[in-house]
């Protein structure tokens, strides 16, 4: 059974489909990734997965359960933990006090003490955040921003992680470190992963499968491989106006 | 009863009432519309209106109506020198609108204290009200007071005339572009600055001139403002952010409702149904004013 | 640990010196004493839900009527003993049963429905009252002014301690996290509903008591005197003036009105609004973060 199953989703905004009877099946221990040009709906199928907006139509299944109808904190605590394409840390509390936040909510029983200062720090390691662990996240560079958001998102103790463009606007350098950091934890954690990137050889360097949204429909799924010789692929994501690359930080 | 209450006289008293609510709505609007700033100090605007207005006529004897321009100055000068004072440094920072609804909501609330406080201090806080205009004028059953009729004439030109500057000339173009697209105006080269002065400097002598017609037929006290801030914002939230006919509509139908509720039950009704509406208002629309604009 | 204990230390310091200090000086000090007490319960209690959420409630007054207003009408049927803590209980009620409809209202538009329903809430009563042909209520029998100001300078206490352990704790981190950012909040596991739900009614709480035992001071009872919008601004300029970050703030911004109100209202209560108007809008302008703000900055 897959850890994640999406069957027949649909989201609309007023009169445009975001999302159209969508079918995504994230098996366990994978890294899924998701792929498509700007308006494709990637990001409110994480919504969605994650609680924060209510789909139209369809049904989304966490091992097994039913999860369309809950509420985001219930989400989270069933072990789905999110990151936000524009990255929204707290930005009056520490790198530290972010990521023990999401320690002291996220999990069903929650860790106190040495416990909760263990993971914390292992956090900011693993993250590569020890250093600046003191210091308000307001005042955070982009790239520890970013890392930021990944370290409170894991900090949730989740199953499934769903990260939102965390390599957009990093350097060729911090995307190399964040795919490290990604696989490293991926292994450790034995942890699901479904990731939306614009960085295309990221994506590819890192995903066992690839789905690809177009318009708020599905139009492709299947190895790296397959996918970067799909024609409706080329098609549609190397068509005419839609730049890859593009940076939307 | 029924006939009473179909009779021609409450709907005049709504309409008196509901140009005024338009009046003071459109003020509100532009201020709130163009800088994003809550201005909770409105109502008090009105009262400075209505005091200057009561004082012109016991001074001078004459016709508050010949001193309504000497209203609006005041009113504008007011306007300018809060935005000057308090505004346009924090504008031109370019925070988040979030940020300045809030950083102004408090210094408006600061300067509301001190609005009434002042006005309090140096004249007392006793209702004052004077008699100008107050022979009968009859039509069939209608009777209207000269004073009514005169605050119905000057409100209803006005908002006329706010109409068709706001929708016919380039400055009111550049005030509603300023309202609906606050970057976009930027871009398109507009002098935001003096848009915002001529918007604040408008505002506030609409609520200024409609303290002054108020202060013919009502009593004029330094806390007689709380009631029309949150006609306004009732009016803007009903009627929609930078919808001017919108707010015409909503400032009459507030001025019918009030008007029936104190004819049907009692004067404390008045206070009972602004209130709730201003509440029931922001219930159903919990996001607020802005939702409201991009419809309308 | 050690920390818990200074706070609990210097409140209780503190406490004993306003009620000491304030029986020893004489009865105009006492009464100085009194108010004193009674803005720093209201403001801490304010402070436990807007200052951690920054949802600034301009309606705190509607907590503080409801309590003097159950002691009045309970006066003669029960103990005041009893009154106080039903005071409480009612305000509380009020704020949790308001709370869900209200706290979906974020931002400035809080503030103003806030504002709204305060005073939709006080022209109901009035109503009512009149309705029942109480223009005014008074009371007779209420306990002397030592005891009142013991009991008010216990709840100002008891408000500064609850201000700083939930500010500690981890409730009081997620109502901090909501005020940072309320979808990221809810996304990493906080019930951001019933956290808000449960802390607008907890500060409201105390406030409801405080009302009840400024209803035995006046021993009379008017509802637009209770529920006066000015009582809210007040709360509200005093955190301000202090700085909401921490449980010293309302203490320093009831000291700084408190002492303001004291030179000024003797001339005129409205030079005293006056310049607590202009003190909130040089705040705002100059000093967001309060006389705590000023001091951090100095120290470091």
């Amino acid at each position: 059974m897959s850890l994640l199953e999406i069957r027949g989703l649909s989201k609309t905004f007023g009169g445009l489909r975001a999302l159209d009877n969508i079918d995504l099946a994230v098996e366990q221990g994978s890294i899924h990734g998701l792929m498509g040009a700007n308006g494709a709906g990637k990001t409110t199928l994480f919504s969605i997965v994650a609680g924060n907006q209510r789909p139209t139509g369809g049904e989304v299944r966490f091992d097994g359960r039913r999860i369309d109808r809950l509420r985001p904190d219930l989400i989270c605590r069933a072990g789905i933990a999110r990151t936000f394409q524009i990255v929204r840390p707290f930005p009056d509390l520490t790198a530290r006090e972010n990521i023990e936040t999401a320690v002291l909510f996220g999990h069903a029983e929650r860790p106190r003490g040495k416990a909760l200062r263990d993971l914390v720090d292992s956090l900011l390691a693993d993250c590569g955040l020890a250093d600046q662990a003191g210091q308000r996240a307001a005042t955070l560079t982009l790239a520890a921003r970013k890392r930021l958001e990944v370290a409170r998102a894991l900090g949730t103790g989740p199953r499934l992680l769903m990260l939102d463009e965390v390599m957009a606007g990093l350097t060729p350098t911090e995307v190399q470190d964040m795919i490290a950091a990604l696989r490293s934890l991926h292994r450790r954690l034995g942890l699901t992963i479904l990731i939306i990137e614009h960085v295309m050889s990221a994506l590819n360097q890192i995903s066992d499968v690839i789905t690809v949204l177009h318009h708020g429909q599905k139009i492709a799924h299947g190895t790296p491989d397959i996918i970067a010789r799909d024609p409706l692929v080329q098609d549609a994501y190397f068509g005419a106006d839609n730049d890859p690359a593009e940076d939307r930080e | 009863m029924l006939d009473s209450l179909l009779s021609a006289q409450l709907l005049f008293a709504a309409a008196v009432l509901g140009s005024i609510y338009a009046l003071v709505g459109l003020g509100l609007n532009l201020v709130y519309g163009t800088m994003r700033l809550l201005n909770i100090a409105h109502g008090d605007i009105l009262m400075i209106g209505a005091f200057s207005a009561y004082w012109w006529f016991t001074l001078t004897g004459l016709s508050p109506l010949i001193a309504l321009p000497l209203v609006a100055a005041i009113g504008a000068g007011l306007g300018l020198a809060l935005y000057f004072g308090l505004f346009r440094r924090q504008l031109a920072q370019g925070l988040p609108p979030a940020a300045i609804e809030a950083r102004s909501l408090l210094l408006f609330f600061g300067v509301s204290v001190v609005l009434q406080n002042v006005v309090a201090f140096f004249f007392s806080s006793t209702p004052r009200a004077y008699r100008h205009l107050d022979e009968v004028v009859r039509i069939g059953d209608l009777a209207m007071t000269g004073n009514r009729i005169a605050a119905l004439v000057v409100a209803v030109t006005l908002l006329a005339g706010m109409l068709v500057f706001l929708n016919r000339s380039l400055f009111g173009i550049e005030i509603r572009a300023l309202i609906q697209h606050r970057e976009a105006a930027r871009v398109v080269g507009i002098n935001v600055d003096r848009v915002q002065m001529v918007a604040i400097a408008l505002g506030f002598a609409a609520a200024a001139i409609a303290g002054a017609l108020l202060s013919m037929t009502e009593q004029t006290s330094p806390f007689m403002g709380f009631r029309f801030t949150i006609a306004a914002f009732v009016v803007i939230i009903l009627g929609g952010l930078g919808n001017i006919r919108g707010g015409i509509i909503a400032g009459m139908l507030l001025a019918v409702i009030e008007i029936y509720a104190v004819t049907i039950f009692s004067a404390e009704a008045r206070s009972i149904l602004i209130y709730g509406a201003f509440v029931a208002a922001l219930l159903i629309r919990p996001q607020g004013l802005i939702g409201f604009g991009k419809r309308g | 640990m050690r920390n818990t204990l200074s706070i609990l230390c210097v409140t209780l310091a503190f406490g004993l010196a306003l009620y000491f200090g304030g029986i020893a000086a004489g009865p105009y000090w006492q009464l100085v004493a009194l108010n004193l007490a009674m803005w720093i319960a209201l403001t801490q209690s304010w402070s436990l839900f807007s200052g951690l959420t920054g949802y600034v409630s301009l309606g705190h007054v509607v907590a503080y009527g409801l309590g003097a207003y159950t002691m009045v009408i309970l006066f003669r049927e029960w103990p005041v003993w009893v009154l106080i803590p039903i005071g409480g209980a009612v305000a509380g009620l009020f704020a949790l049963i308001v709370a869900l409809p209200v706290l979906r209202v974020r931002g400035p538009y809080f503030v103003i429905l806030t504002f709204g329903l305060a005073e939709l809430v006080k022209f109901v009563l009035l109503a009512v009252e009149t309705a029942l042909g109480q223009s005014s209520r008074l009371m007779f029998g209420a306990p002397g002014a030592q005891t009142l100001l013991a009991w008010m300078v216990a709840l100002a206490a008891l408000a500064t301690l609850l201000r700083h352990f939930v500010g500690v704790s981890v409730f009081g981190r997620g109502l901090i996290a909501i005020r940072e950012d309320e979808t990221a909040a809810e996304t990493i596991g906080i019930p951001i509903s019933r956290y808000k739900a449960l802390a607008f009614a907890l500060s409201a709480v105390i406030p409801g008591m405080v009302g009840a035992v400024m209803a035995l001071r006046s021993t009379y009872f008017e509802v637009l005197q209770v529920f006066s919008p000015t009582i809210s601004f007040t709360i509200v300029t005093m955190a301000i003036i202090g700085g909401a970050g921490d449980a010293r703030g309302p203490v320093l911004g009831a000291l700084f009105l408190v002492a303001l109100s004291e030179i000024l209202r003797g001339v005129s209560p409205q030079l005293y609004l006056i310049f607590l108007g202009i003190s909130l809008i040089g705040f705002v302008l100059f000093a967001p973060n309060g006389l705590t703000g000023l001091l951090r900055r100095k120290t470091s």
